[in-house]
């Protein structure tokens, strides 16, 4: 077998005993792996403590370079260090670069921009909603969606972005064969064949809660802009914010009411300069200020076009449908309960108050059964007694 | 001289009569009892002598020989001072022992001689009718209990004197000296029933889905859970249940009497149980208390919400093992429990409403509120175990109250608990009607084949059904509940035929126990 440097920088990467930092020392002269691999336990001993030497003796004599390479070729995964020229350009220019990265399906394409979409995992039904549209829309302009996979926003917004058929990666706190959270198996799945999952840790590695942050830097450094869907004022998604700006990535946030504890991190980043995303256009104006300077001649331009989605337009056509309808037949009653919900669901007696105070006397069952039929037409989404208007 | 007294006492919710036999005959003086007794059952005897003594009258110095028949049934948390002091007087020749042969006799006695009340005097009573005696003497505290059998004449007394005074004198004087007691339990019953209730469904606002769902569950005597934020008002909800259930019957009523007879829990002068129980309990219960048992049995919460509901809040926090507890009381609707001294059966006919929070800080899905995190909520579920909802056939969400809710300007009346039950009283006759003959009495008992026979759908309905069941991934027994909960929908609105619009609201009580117990959605 031909063993190249990527071998040798996988066998480096797999010392224990040895980060990111000391690898970068290590290389940062003429050494390449294979020199340091080849080194004699004298020549290492005035590069590295001692215990470090004894680990790279250790692993030295365990490694075998075959086996290793099967193991990832098996799972299709591929190692890429950041010698490789595959190597995203972006990773390589942050604070504390990653030394390698694993990736299981494709890398995202470097003359495409990229949005990192992230925020709570613990969202409400307005970041839901928020991650969906925006996920969707930044697909449909073809833009490729980061984000962590993670449940709530990330995930969301992922699955948005692939159902409507673009790309988006995701950058895990695991191994890129781990799926974690176990019920996003479907977005993984997805994920292989329309973009990618990166990870800096050696495959079959178990989540910890401190590998997060780590993940979070490469999340933010791989996206041109970092959008926050909905957060905690304490919270993950203010250190993916605090990695993007240290990497001089531009940070949009979505506002939210300021009554909603779930939004203050997005109103709080707002006041303290971040720009405000009300819908996917803002992201684009934004995106085409930053790429214009970068991605010249790329193919933002060409796609823009498609996608026509914008959320603001559709709802105040949707209005003016709906006043066309007034004139000329009373609005019915599903209509009328379709007038009063809203993406923040309300419950059966609110509605029923509503339909009151507009007129219309309504018994429960009544109400239930009609609630049943829009949820049975899909226009309607029940969660316990709560229901909400579904988008589109 | 020998003498024998009958007294009675309970076993479980039955109740059975013993004779006191007391012989005194010369020999050293001593006071022996025999019969199979407890020592609480035995210190009766130091009691009885105190008690004579006071009152005046003397033990013979003699061998007193007391036996319990029969005296293969252990008497354990029996009361038989008073039939034991008239059983000494009686062998000493100050009674005379004729008028013992029809008579039953309970009490306690005070060292002074008073007569105090004793527990379970109702089947006490019933069985000393059923088996022809004549009258009973019995603490007059517990007089109108007692009197609430027909055909007996009891005789309440208060202390030791009035005894010795009323079986000493002629027979035709006697009715004179202490007046029978005498209630019209019909008229009683009537009178008590209407006595205003305290609370009501108006009192509630808002909630207008959770009172519909109870309306069904009252109707077709669903098992209900109640899931909310706290101060949603689901223990509101469950007080008031009973007030939309309908009326006891007199036959349930004496059901019900008995139980809280023989568990002493009948209030002093208080005849009969006419309104439907509402028994609640926090999860720090006993198992013994929560179905009954103990060193002396005794009925537990649930035999004590027979007939009526059984409203556990907070069920999350019940330790596994005592929810699995109803398990058998669902089914049987009685509870079977086993001691080494005997079996002892109590009914347990009661409608069960849990109520629980959806997360362990009780605000999901607030997400303003709640940080509880998926795995933890689905681990406070899971303390309910599968077969225990596996009988609720109503999961219904209290949502968190909206400020317009409690408003006192709101625009829609609330109704009262007496409109909603007409309704289910209509409901419950068209079952009553339905069922004759096959030993269902409610919606809630069918099981899969008559489920099959009562509920059989249009095509029309059967394809939205069908479509319904696909689409939710339903189980077979969800499918049944829907079908059970619908029939219930389709009674209310007084249609035989089960419409779409019935299946359609079942469905949608079934969604709310999918989104918690079957997937979560984050």
């Amino acid at each position: 077998m031909q063993l190249n440097e990527n071998d040798y920088a996988m066998w480096l990467y797999n010392v224990p005993t040895i980060g990111n930092a000391n690898a970068e020392r290590l290389l940062s002269g003429e050494l390449t792996c294979r020199d340091i691999y080849e080194m004699s336990s004298k020549e290492l001993s005035k590069l590295l403590t001692k215990k470090q030497v004894l680990s790279v003796e250790r692993t030295r004599a365990m490694w075998d370079f075959e086996r290793e390479r099967k193991k990832l070729d098996d799972r299709g995964i591929r190692f890429i260090p950041r010698i490789d020229e595959q190597f995203p350009e972006k990773l390589k220019d942050i604070p504390n670069a990653p030394f390698a990265i694993y990736v299981k399906g494709k890398l995202p394409d470097p003359k495409v921009p990229c949005v990192a979409v992230i925020g709570a995992r613990m969202c409400s039904e307005y970041g839901r909603f928020m991650a969906r549209q925006f996920g969707q829309g930044l697909a449909m302009s073809g833009i490729q969606v980061i984000s962590g996979m993670a449940r709530g926003v990330d995930g969301i917004a992922q699955g948005a972005a692939l159902q409507s058929g673009g790309t988006s990666f995701a950058v895990l706190g695991c191994g890129v064969d781990v799926c974690y959270p176990e019920e996003n198996i479907k977005i993984y799945d997805q994920l292989l064949e329309n973009g990618g999952i990166i990870s800096e840790f050696p495959p079959g590695t178990q989540p910890l809660a401190n590998f997060f942050p780590m993940r979070n830097r490469i999340i933010s450094a791989l996206s041109d802009v970092v959008l926050v869907v909905e957060a905690r004022q304490k919270s993950g998604t203010s250190i993916t914010v605090d990695t993007a700006l240290e990497q001089g990535r531009e940070v949009m946030a979505i506002p939210g009411r300021t009554t909603d504890r779930l939004s203050d991190g997005c109103n709080h980043l707002i006041s303290q300069g971040a720009g405000v995303a009300t819908c996917v256009e803002d992201v684009l104006e934004r995106l085409w200020t930053i790429t214009s300077r970068i991605y010249v001649g790329n193919s933002l331009l060409k796609t823009q076009g498609e996608y026509d989605g914008d959320i603001c337009r559709e709802d105040t056509a949707e209005e003016t449908d709906a006043k066309e309808g007034e004139e000329d037949k009373e609005l019915t009653l599903q209509d009328e309960i379709l007038g009063i919900l809203d993406i923040i669901p309300v419950s059966a007696s609110y509605i029923m108050e509503e339909l009151y105070q507009r007129g219309k006397n309504i018994t429960i069952p009544a109400l239930l059964t009609e609630l049943m039929d829009l949820t049975g037409a899909g226009k309607v989404a029940q969660n316990g007694a709560y229901y909400r208007k579904v988008s589109r | 001289m020998f003498s024998s007294v009958t007294s009675g006492a309970v076993s479980g919710i039955t109740s059975y009569l013993m004779q006191v036999e007391v012989d005194v005959s010369d020999g050293l003086p001593s006071f022996n009892m025999v019969g199979f007794m407890s020592g609480e059952v035995r210190e009766a005897g130091d009691r009885v002598r105190v008690a004579l003594k006071n009152v005046g009258s003397r033990i013979p110095p003699a061998k007193i020989t007391i036996n319990l028949s029969p005296v293969d049934i252990r008497k354990t948390g029996v009361v038989i001072d008073l039939p034991v002091a008239v059983g000494i007087m009686a062998a000493a020749g100050e009674i005379d022992g004729e008028v013992l042969k029809d008579t039953v006799v309970l009490g306690e006695l005070g060292l002074d001689g008073d007569v105090k009340s004793v527990k379970g005097i109702l089947p006490i009573v019933a069985k000393a009718k059923e088996l022809g005696y004549k009258r009973v003497l019995l603490p007059k505290t517990n007089a109108r209990e007692g009197a609430v059998i027909e055909g007996i004449k009891i005789i309440g007394v208060s202390s030791l004197q009035e005894v010795v005074m009323y079986l000493t004198a002629d027979e035709s004087e006697r009715d004179k000296l202490i007046r029978p007691t005498h209630i019209d339990v019909k008229k009683l019953f009537e009178e008590t029933k209407a006595d205003e209730e305290t609370l009501d469904f108006a009192d509630i606002n808002g909630q207008a889905a959770v009172k519909r769902a109870a309306e069904i569950a009252a109707a077709g005597f669903h098992h209900l859970l109640l899931i909310g934020p706290p101060g949603a008002g689901k223990s509101m909800v469950a007080k008031r249940l009973p007030t939309i259930l309908p009326p006891l019957t007199l036959d349930e009523s004496l059901e019900v009497s008995t139980i809280y007879s023989v568990a002493g829990m009948l209030g002093e002068n208080e005849a009969l149980v006419t309104k439907r129980p509402f028994m609640s309990t926090h999860h720090l219960v006993t198992e013994t208390a929560l179905v009954g048992g103990g060193n002396v049995p005794r009925p537990g919460v649930i035999s004590l919400a027979h007939r009526g509901v059984l409203f556990l809040d907070e069920m999350p926090e019940f330790p596994k093992n005592k929810l699995d507890l109803l398990r058998q009381p669902l089914e049987d609707r009685k509870i079977n429990i086993v001691r080494n001294r005997g079996t002892y059966t109590y009914p347990a006919d009661f409608q069960l409403v849990g109520a629980l929070n959806p997360c362990p800080c009780g605000y999901y899905p607030d997400r303003n509120k709640c940080r509880c995190s998926p795995n933890e909520i689905k681990r406070y579920l899971g303390h309910i175990s599968g077969p225990i909802l596996d009988r609720v056939d109503i999961c219904v969400e209290a949502p968190r109250l909206d400020i317009a809710d409690l408003s006192s300007g709101r625009c829609s009346a609330n109704e009262t608990s007496r409109s909603i039950r007409e309704r289910v009283m209509k409901a419950r006759k068209i079952q009553q009607e339905r069922f004759i003959g096959t030993g269902l009495k409610f919606n809630s008992e069918m099981s899969p084949k008559d489920i099959e026979k009562y509920c059989r759908l249009d095509r029309r309905e059967e394809t939205y059904l069908e479509n319904v069941f696909c689409k939710m991934e339903l189980s077979a027994r969800a499918y049944h509940k829907i079908l059970k909960v619908s029939r219930t929908i389709a009674d209310l609105d007084g249609s035989e035929q089960i419409r779409q619009i019935h299946l359609m609201e079942a469905v949608g009580y079934r969604i709310t126990d999918g989104k918690y117990w079957r997937q979560m959605e984050e």
